[in-house]
């Protein structure tokens, strides 16, 4: 059990969150004039690295924010919290 | 009057005022207070404890410890019974009651012995290869019971447990040397230090080695550091709690045991043990290391123990594993061994060392003392069936590879103890994520580098002298507590010192060579327990199960209840040989939770009987006074329905169900979900995840609508009311109320920031009855709610707002029974006085209560679908017949654009239609399967019922292209019998929903 550092309510136990999946996927703003292997890549294809993955984190037995981070997904070691809206930091974009 | 033959003269740790009696396989023994069952097995001279697993070979006690893979006992009796105790964690207490296992009369003579004569017909993956034909479940049974270990006791366990959640700046795990300097010196600093030992008495070695620190006696010290230990405010010293997993973020569990041994039924005894969940700053492993056996012919025969057990039974239980004891050794850390026994009076006729001569401290001293000492000799047989009667022995040549041969000789003894090295506990470390290293000069795998805020210290990094553990726990206590975020103190104590740091000089022997060009590989036993030998190994190698993660699964080596503590190393050791490789590149498994076995009771704490399954419960509690019978619908305690003397419970359900049909029902419907959207841009909101056009419905209006995810497939469906311009109150599944108002809350702080909409789920605070039938709105009418009821002022689909008695009350007008219905929306304090109150004023109109399984029957009937019944987590809207709706909506939807997908638009797809079985009265099980004429599988029923409106068997199914089959018939295969039945649209009754507009 992972411990994270929510942005409001400070440091908490993996229990009191949700995990929402890689963060920064962009739905096609126009889905109706995207083919269908576009809108399946948007669907179905994830990263899934080995390393750093940026997903999306909901305190949800807490605040109920929505937030984004930077987890290793080899050592669960946490290297960047950042809000929602915000692009991930540079260390986190290795996988690209 | 107490006979423990074996016991010495020497004090021990026990008390010998305090006598306690026990029973072992049904025959009375005694011990002292202090005594383990094995100490006191070994002093009343019971030489077999248990059986080995398969081959059902006599096996008596081999070690001291946790390790223990020999003397597996089941303790107490009826519901107590706990099954495979390792004798040598269980305290001896007064009228404890013991048996062995895997063994049939007992220990002593067990008949499935046999198997033993035929070992080299069964060797590793034998079962798997022999019971193949037709099928092994033919033999299963069988060879279960051939080979268990213990009955397990399926009464409930009588005792109770509970959990802990613990925070601390520095874990230590392990309380011997190492364990407490680490402790005090970390406190010293300031952290607040938990430390865990997983025996009764801390001090590890110290308890039971005769060794000396800072000038005095071990045991003065050990005692010296405990107290002061217990007068630090900074420190938790927990006894008798093993650490069983290391997790992420330094998240250690424990298993406190409180009560020395069961407390079935003793009123006012506590839990019997306790979980600990520890969140720790800093860890430290200090968790030791165990003696490895050696491996030579019949190595597993009563009688022959670890070299540090017999040591550690005669310094502290005074209680000596035989009379005439022989040392087989490939270190001199095992000669203390030979030199703490003759101290005792017991005699030691020979010390047999696989090393050629060498010069150090420990063989001067044996040789001083006199005793024989064959250096450079191996064992090659041991004889004695139920106790060790003789050892033969033959030099090694100079390489250690093979024996001189015609040069060996027999020693008689009835012990023998054995050392090969030790094999540190790595277990916590690498459950961390820790990497093992192989450490040649100790030849064993040690803690390399871990990821997580831990360090290890003692014997565990084979670190094995008393002073190196004393000073490393001293070291790294100080420097955690400093990581953790406390300032190095201006004086700190000295380290304490020993004078013990001798070299052990080891010298790998993973097994014996071929002894006159005979191999004995299938009679060197490597694991104990499972009776797996070398030549099981070998074998294992020959036909390509190389890799360490096969050897263990073919061999079945290490995945007994011991997990290996004693014989992985050996094991991996053999697996190199095998394979021409090194120990260090064959690797070792990842060790995985939990360290020791865990009673499933402990881990389940106080969540057990009603508090295993918390329910959710409706605010209306006038069904359980008036036998509505409970049930289990998607987390919630619903009545069933209301039982009635001398009714069946059909009668009773078809009772309701005609009552809702033809005069009035009321049905508490409070589970259903509810949500409040509210914000200037609610209805964009709505509009944007519902399939419907929400923009168009007016205030005052209700619609239903469905929502998908965006592959398009359903997952919730439900109205949705306009309250206000910028109001709506959206209602879902009972099991979808938490979920959906979640995803909406994503939805609108991750992907749509820019709307204005705030969601409120209100499911609980509003509880939600509904009136349903012909003669609903005559009894609604009654409450004088000031709203004209009217089909033309108040139509089906319609909402309002009101009040009863100054209690805010909404009602809509909606139906899920295909009756006129209203569903009453008030403050979930009020609803049991609502509900009560409506039967009161809708008696004279024949008012009846309604549960679950009469409403089931109704919304069949109307073919309503319920999501996740009739639906999977591949239908979309288009499978169930709601096409028109979304080719009318030209905004875009969340699911929009996956319905247009290739996959989506198939002309085979699973089909929501009604079947009317030809029989009429047929009983349709749901999950049926849908045959076509050539007896394919086409599709499943997913609702039934029996109809007593259209007097119809009727259900409802998905089945492949089913709207194009309407009108034609298939089969229900309903056992070995066929059934054919109607394909129909699923609206059985009423289809085109006139009543609901009367």
């Amino acid at each position: 059990m992972i411990q994270i550092d929510c942005p409001l309510c400070g440091l908490r136990d993996e229990r009191e969150f949700t995990w929402g999946g890689e963060a920064h996927i962009c739905r096609p703003e126009n889905p109706d004039t995207v083919g269908d292997e576009e809108w399946g890549s948007y669907l179905f294809m994830r990263q899934n690295p080995r390393g750093n993955h940026r997903e999306r984190w909901c305190h949800s037995y807490g605040c109920n924010q929505w937030f984004n981070l930077i987890r290793d997904t080899v050592s669960h070691k946490i290297t960047s919290i950042y809000p929602i809206d915000q692009l991930a930091p540079e260390s986190g974009d290795d996988n690209e | 009057m107490i006979t423990n033959k074996a016991r010495l003269d020497c004090p021990g740790a026990i008390d010998r005022n305090r006598t306690l009696r026990f029973t072992f396989d049904g025959k009375k023994y005694c011990g002292y207070q202090g005594d383990t069952l094995a100490s006191a097995l070994i002093a009343n001279d019971v030489n077999v404890v248990a059986r080995s697993f398969k081959l059902h070979r006599p096996r008596g006690v081999l070690s001291a410890g946790v390790e223990e893979c020999n003397a597996i006992v089941q303790v107490g009796e009826g519901a107590g019974r706990e099954v495979s105790a390792r004798a040598t964690q269980v305290l001896l207490y007064d009228g404890l009651v013991a048996e062995s296992q895997n063994c049939w009369p007992s220990a002593q003579f067990d008949i499935s012995a046999i198997y033993s004569l035929f070992s080299r017909f069964l060797p590793a993956g034998f079962y798997l290869k022999t019971f193949m034909w037709p099928h092994w479940h033919w033999y299963e049974g069988f060879i279960r019971r051939a080979a268990g270990l213990g009955r397990v006791n399926d009464e409930a366990d009588p005792d109770y447990y509970t959990k802990r959640f613990c925070n601390c700046d520095v874990l230590v795990v392990g309380g011997g040397p190492a364990g407490i300097t680490a402790a005090l010196s970390a406190a010293h600093v300031g952290a607040s230090v938990m430390l865990l030992d997983d025996q009764a008495q801390l001090g590890g070695t110290l308890l039971w080695e005769n060794e000396s620190i800072d000038g005095r006696d071990a045991k003065e010290w050990l005692s010296l550091s405990l107290t002061h230990l217990d007068s630090l405010e900074n420190v938790q010293v927990l006894p008798h709690t093993v650490a069983v997993g290391y997790y992420d973020h330094n998240f250690v569990t424990a298993v406190q045991t409180l009560g020395v041994h069961h407390c079935a039924g003793v009123p006012g005894n506590g839990p019997r043990q306790r979980l600990l969940k520890i969140r720790a700053a800093q860890v430290v492993l200090a968790t030791g290391a165990i003696e490895r056996p050696m491996v030579f012919p019949d190595n597993d025969r009563p009688g022959i123990l670890l070299a540090s057990a017999v040591r550690h039974y005669a310094n502290r239980y005074a209680v000596s594993p035989g009379k005439s004891v022989a040392l087989f050794t490939n270190n001199d850390f095992a000669y203390r061994t030979a030199l703490d026994l003759l101290a005792h009076g017991v005699a030691v006729c020979a010390i047999i060392d696989i090393r050629p001569v060498h010069k150090s401290v420990m063989i001067s001293r044996a040789r001083e003392l006199g005793i024989r000492l064959l250096s450079g000799y191996g064992v090659i047989a041991t004889t004695g069936r139920k106790r060790l009667k003789r050892v033969q022995v033959a030099p090694l040549n100079d390489t250690g590879t093979a024996f001189v041969p015609g040069a060996h000789h027999w020693i008689d003894c009835d012990t023998l103890a054995m050392s090969g090295g030790w094999n540190p506990v790595v277990h916590l470390y690498s459950q961390a994520g820790g990497k093992l290293k192989f450490d040649t000069e100790f030849a064993s795998f040690v803690p390399d580098q871990c990821e997580q805020r831990l360090t290890s210290v003692g014997a565990v990094n084979g670190s094995y002298t008393l002073n190196q553990c004393l000073t490393e726990g001293h070291k790294k206590g100080s420097a955690v507590a400093i990581a953790a975020g406390f300032l190095s103190p201006a004086v700190s104590p000295d380290a304490p010192l020993s004078q013990d740091d001798s070299d052990s000089h080891l010298q790998p022997y993973w097994q014996t060579p071929a002894i006159d060009g005979n191999s004995s590989a299938d009679s060197q036993w490597v694991d104990f327990l499972n009776d797996v030998t070398v030549a099981d190994i070998n074998l294992s190698a020959k036909e390509g199960f190389r890799s360490v993660e096969h050897l263990k699964r073919y061999t079945a080596t290490g995945m007994a209840v011991d997990q290996g503590k004693t014989s992985n190393i050996n094991a991996l050791a053999v697996m190199g040989q095998a394979t021409q490789r090194e120990v260090g590149q064959v690797g070792t498994t990842r060790f995985r939770p939990p360290y020791l076995p865990v009673t499933i009771g402990t881990l389940a704490g106080s969540r057990v009987g009603e508090l295993s399954n918390r329910y959710r419960r409706l605010p209306v509690v006038w069904h359980w006074h008036n036998n509505g019978i409970a049930e289990d619908h998607s987390g919630w305690l619903r009545p069933a329905y209301y039982a009635r003397e001398g009714e069946t419970e059909e009668q009773s359900i078809t009772r309701e169900a005609m009552a809702a049909r033809q005069s009035a029902a009321l049905f508490d419907s409070s589970s259903l979900g509810k949500i409040e959207v509210q914000g200037t841009d609610a209805a964009e909101f709505l509009n944007r995840v519902y399939i419907n056009n929400v923009k168009t419905l007016q205030v005052g209006k209700v619609r239903y609508g469905m929502m998908l995810n965006d592959n398009g497939s359903i997952i919730d469906d439900g109205v949705f009311a306009r309250l206000g311009h910028d109001h709506f109150l959206v209602t879902t599944s009972s099991e979808g109320a938490l979920t959906i108002a979640a995803w909406m809350e994503q939805r609108l702080q991750c992907d749509w920031r820019d709307l204005e909409v705030f969601i409120t789920p209100v499911t609980a605070q509003w509880a939600t009855l509904t009136l349903s039938g012909p003669r609903s709105r005559s009894v609604l009418e009654k409450l004088g709610l000031g709203v004209d009821l009217s089909t033309d002022h108040f139509p089906h689909m319609s909402v309002a707002s009101t009040e009863l008695e100054g209690i805010s009350l909404r009602v809509f007008r909606v139906s899920f029974t295909g009756e006129t219905s209203y569903e009453l929306n008030i403050p979930a304090d009020y609803a049991d006085s609502l509900w009560q109150l409506l039967l009161k004023k809708g008696k004279s109109e024949g008012i009846t209560p309604l549960g679950m399984e009469a409403l089931n029957i109704l919304r069949i009937e109307k073919g309503f679908l319920e999501v996740g019944v009739e639906t999977s987590v591949e239908t979309t809207p288009l499978d169930v017949g709601w096409s028109v709706p979304v080719s009318l909506k030209s905004a875009d939807f969340i699911g929009r654009r996956s319905l247009v997908r290739s996959h989506n638009q198939r002309a085979d797809r699973l089909q929501l239609v009604g079947l009317r079985p030809q029989d009429r009265a047929l009983q349709v099980p749901e999950g049926t399967l849908v045959l076509n004429e050539q007896r394919e599988r086409v599709g499943h029923v997913t609702s039934s019922c029996n109809s007593f409106s259209l007097n119809a068997s009727i259900c409802m199914a998905m089945v492949q292209a089913g709207e194009s089959l309407i009108g034609s018939t298939l089969v229900l295969a309903i056992g070995s019998v066929d059934h054919p039945a109607e394909v129909s649209s699923s609206a059985f009754y009423d289809p085109k929903g006139d009543l609901l507009n009367v």
